[in-house]
């Protein structure tokens, strides 16, 4: 209990800060205006005809791509910098308080982003008849990448003191996480031509580190188990090595 | 211990149990990549398979230690398959995967991958399934095999184009190939549909030739003749086709509702006026004697109401001929060439269709008994309306001029399911001739209702079945006589048939309509601004090409004479003002059209910047307020 008492009490912190600062409401605007412009302005949003919003989802890891490590690189190099961490771990609460506490105050903000978005599920709404279940679980599979994306981003903050660093490094871990599954990447990997190893097979598993082709089962209305997985694996992996990361550092 | 050695065993600590994890959690991904467990937010519930599938997948008549081979050929990896089949090929994938889950072992899946380099293409070209060169030259493969005991059936290429039908053409390959035992279809027509031999052979005389769809149904089907004054039919019969039954007794209805209740099927063509028909009788003097077909008292049965008076008009899908040879092409309201858009798109022997052509058609109304599904499967355009056919003889103009449209959309071919009652609830009508049996006051076979669910097709018009409607022969280079055919009215009754005569699973599979969902509205304000402006820009555009051939004509006179190149200044002041009168009418047609879609443009430009600029606005004034509120805490 007192574990969920001190994730509480940091996410609440966090949150406080996020508002506090004028960080959320510039993330926020500019997360925002930027959705809506790929939306309408390349998204072929009334060109398409349809009354979806695959024109929405599809921007969505692009856009994380940027504003996620952005948001993501003061977690815990801002800390280490400023030398508040020696402070916050002489507090009576265990590490993996704390970096669940950002975690979630990050994944809330987060989420909370991405309700603000509701204009363009009335707007679909009004103007014809969309299938809502679709849309909901695009929801659900746009804020699990996000929260992939964040938890990468919380580790590439844990391994440095500089913010620019860390932004750089989740940017083109992410970028990676995206591309990994793309045919261009599969390409140059079935070039290589390895004898001990059947490629097929080796192609099939590196896809599957992809964000996008689980992202995008859940952007035709299939919320697969394999897929939640995935994301699940991602962010707890991303976590446990910030954990081991931050443990490591302060005992050298 | 020195700080140096205890800074590297942390490291190493560190690294081996990131490691560890990460190593842990990919191998819960792969393991996890058997599981198939999925829910299926859609609404038309796209990804479960419909119950009909199970149905068919649960109760294959499997010995022991029997299975279905399904071979799944699919080319991965090395050969890059076009982006559109690759994302298809993933529902293929599904397909496959929620099919084998369904069989519960009954089914035995084999995933094939052809290459040069291994043998799955020799295996492919066995089974019939076909390789597709791409753009890029490569050979793909993108089919499955499925076979039992001796039979295969291929799906040869599987494409975009049929995903809504991929799960019952499977379903239907899985059951066929169970199921190899060809079925029986009885036809019984007033029509000579089976054609006659030769009377007199040695006259030099030649017999008939079944009609076209008789010897595409004796391709795949045991075909019988029925009389049409049956009283019985066969048990063996397993689909009948009745096509223009005239002056059907009340012994022959009842033979057919004592079929449909035993768990036959029917394909039935009634007609208020079969041209055909007509057309067949001797020559004599006098207007031909009326032809019409109906099943009153099955009809009044289901629910279903037939007038044979009246015929329909539909001026949305005449079909342009000349009614005598030399004559221009002119729209024959009464001769109709149904698009798809007028067929059923959730059924499965209708989606795919492209045209179907009819023939002095009856209309069918009714929406069915209690207990049956109606379903329609051919319709009218709202331009149409119901005319009394007396009123043919009198000419197409003179119905043309008392044309009204009713709006209202007319159904043409139904579809009735469910659980049938006999239409005798008493017994066997009175007049039935019983030779074979004396005892007529016991109906001990009688049979009040059917015992499972049955599908009967009704179509309002029966001449849609004649070859000439909708086959053309052409000569071919060789000299030969090829039919070539323009209307796919024989392959809607070659599905309703295989359909029918396969279990009643395969009834229930419904085409997976992949739905398009428009945007009503915008649509809407399209198509409401076109309609109020298009008389005005048909004026113009009328004006615009009489211009157009003043101007022509101005030329033409001149053209040859030795005037070609001399103007008057009457003739220089005359073109200015065509052409000016010209340059007038476009820029006014121009600006309706404008005008058309401004309201559109209206509508999207308002839907865009509200959702790119409200809500970060909505965000930046909190914000502002925020900051205010805290300021002034912070002075007090």
């Amino acid at each position: 209990m007192t574990a969920i008492r001190n994730i509480r009490a940091v996410t609440a912190k966090e949150l406080y800060c996020y508002f506090a600062s004028p960080v959320a409401y510039v993330f926020f605007i500019i997360f925002l205006m930027l959705m809506g412009f790929f939306t309408f302005m390349w998204g072929n949003f009334f060109e398409q005809g349809e009354a979806t919003l695959s024109s929405f989802f599809i921007w969505h890891p692009w856009l994380y791509l940027f504003l996620v490590p952005a948001m993501a690189m003061r977690l815990w190099s801002e800390e280490q910098q400023t030398g508040t961490i020696e402070l916050l771990f002489t507090l009576p609460i265990k590490p993996w308080h704390a970096i669940a506490g950002k975690y979630v105050a990050g994944s809330l903000f987060l989420g909370l982003a991405l309700v603000l978005t509701f204009p363009m599920v009335i707007s679909i709404n009004i103007l014809g008849n969309p299938d809502n279940g679709i849309v909901l679980t695009g929801y659900f599979g746009s804020f699990l990448t996000a929260a992939a994306f964040l938890a990468i981003g919380c580790l590439t903050s844990a391994l440095t003191r500089n913010q620019v660093i860390s932004f750089v490094i989740a940017v083109v871990i992410c970028l990676l996480a995206i591309l990994c599954g793309f045919p261009p990447v599969t390409d140059a990997v079935l070039d290589l031509e390895v004898a001990w190893i059947n490629i097929n097979t080796l192609v099939d598993f590196i896809a599957g580190f992809s964000v996008v082709p689980h992202f995008q089962t859940m952007q035709r209305g299939v919320v697969d188990v394999r897929d939640v997985l995935y994301f699940l694996s991602v962010i707890v992996f991303s976590l446990f090595a910030t954990g081991i990361v931050l443990r490591s550092k302060r005992s050298i | 211990m020195d700080k140096g050695s205890k800074n590297i065993r942390t490291v190493v600590f560190s690294l081996v149990a990131v490691l560890l994890v990460l190593n842990a959690l990919i191998w819960i991904n792969v393991f996890s990549s058997t599981l198939t467990m999925r829910m299926d937010f859609t609404a038309d519930k796209l990804y479960t398979l419909s119950t009909g599938t199970r149905g068919i997948l649960t109760e294959l008549p499997l010995e022991k230690n029997e299975q279905v081979q399904l071979r799944y050929y699919c080319s991965k990896g090395k050969v890059e398959m076009p982006v559109f089949l690759k994302s298809f090929s993933r529902r293929v994938d599904d397909q496959v995967e929620e099919h084998e889950q369904a069989a519960d072992g009954k089914l035995e899946v084999e995933r094939l991958n052809p290459l040069p380099t291994n043998n799955h293409e020799e295996k492919a070209g066995i089974d019939g399934v076909e390789g597709q060169m791409t753009q890029t030259g490569e050979i793909i493969y993108l089919g499955i095999a499925i076979s039992f005991l001796d039979e295969t059936l291929a799906l040869p290429t599987l494409s975009p184009a049929t995903e809504n039908t991929l799960e019952y053409d499977l379903a239907r390959a899985i059951y066929r190939v169970t199921h190899p035992e060809r079925s029986t279809v009885g036809i019984m027509s007033s029509l000579p549909v089976m054609g006659a031999p030769a009377q007199n052979p040695m006259m030099g005389q030649r017999g008939t030739q079944p009609w076209y769809f008789v010897s595409e149904l004796q391709k795949d089907y045991n075909v019988r003749e029925i009389e049409t004054t049956a009283d019985v039919i066969p048990s063996d019969i397993d689909t009948l086709v009745m096509l223009h039954v005239k002056d059907i007794t009340p012994g022959t209805e009842y033979a057919v509702d004592q079929f449909l209740m035993g768990g036959g099927k029917l394909v039935a063509f009634v007609d208020p006026i079969s041209a055909v028909d007509q057309q067949n009788r001797p020559q004599q003097m006098g207007p031909p004697p009326e032809s019409m077909s109906t099943l009153p008292r099955l009809f009044d049965a289901w629910g279903i109401a037939f007038d044979t008076d009246k015929m329909l008009m539909d001026n949305g899908n005449a079909a342009m001929f000349s009614s005598r040879q030399g004559m221009q092409p002119e729209p024959q309201p009464f001769i109709l060439a149904l698009g798809n858009k007028w067929m059923d798109q959730a059924d499965i022997t209708t989606n795919s269709l492209d045209q179907v052509r009819i023939a002095y058609a009856g209309v069918f109304e009714g929406a069915g008994a209690e207990g049956i599904e109606r379903t329609v499967l051919l319709r009218s355009s709202g331009e149409s309306m119901k005319v009394d056919k007396s009123k043919l003889m009198f000419g197409n103009s003179n119905i043309r001029n008392d044309y009204k449209a009713s709006d209202k959309e007319h159904a043409l071919a139904v579809k009735l399911t469910g659980r049938l009652k006999s239409a005798f609830p008493q017994g066997p009508p009175a007049d039935v001739d019983t030779e074979d049996d004396e005892e007529t006051d016991e109906p001990d076979n009688h049979l009040a209702e059917a015992a499972e669910d049955s599908a009967i097709i009704l179509f309002a018009d029966a001449d849609m079945m004649f070859n000439d409607l909708w086959i053309r022969p052409t000569r071919s280079i060789f000299g030969q006589t090829v039919l070539q055919v323009t209307a796919d009215n024989n392959n809607l009754l070659q599905n309703i048939v295989e359909q029918l005569s396969g279990s009643s699973h395969l009834i229930a599979i419904r085409s997976r309509t992949i739905t398009s969902r428009p945007f009503e509205l915008i649509d809407e304000k399209r198509a409401e601004a076109e309609k109020e402006r298009r008389a005005e820009v048909k004026k113009y555009n009328e004006e615009l090409q009489e211009t157009d051939k003043k101007i022509r004509e101005m030329r033409s006179a001149k053209a040859g004479t030795n005037q070609q190149f001399v103007r008057s200044a009457e003739e220089d002041e005359e073109r200015l003002r065509l052409n000016k009168k010209r340059s007038e009418a476009v820029k006014t047609i121009r600006k309706l059209e404008k005008e058309m879609y401004r309201e559109v443009d209206k509508i999207e430009k308002v839907v865009t910047w509200t959702n790119i600029l409200a809500m970060p606005a909505a965000v930046f004034i909190v914000g502002i307020i925020f900051w205010l509120f805290k300021r002034r805490r912070g002075i007090l």
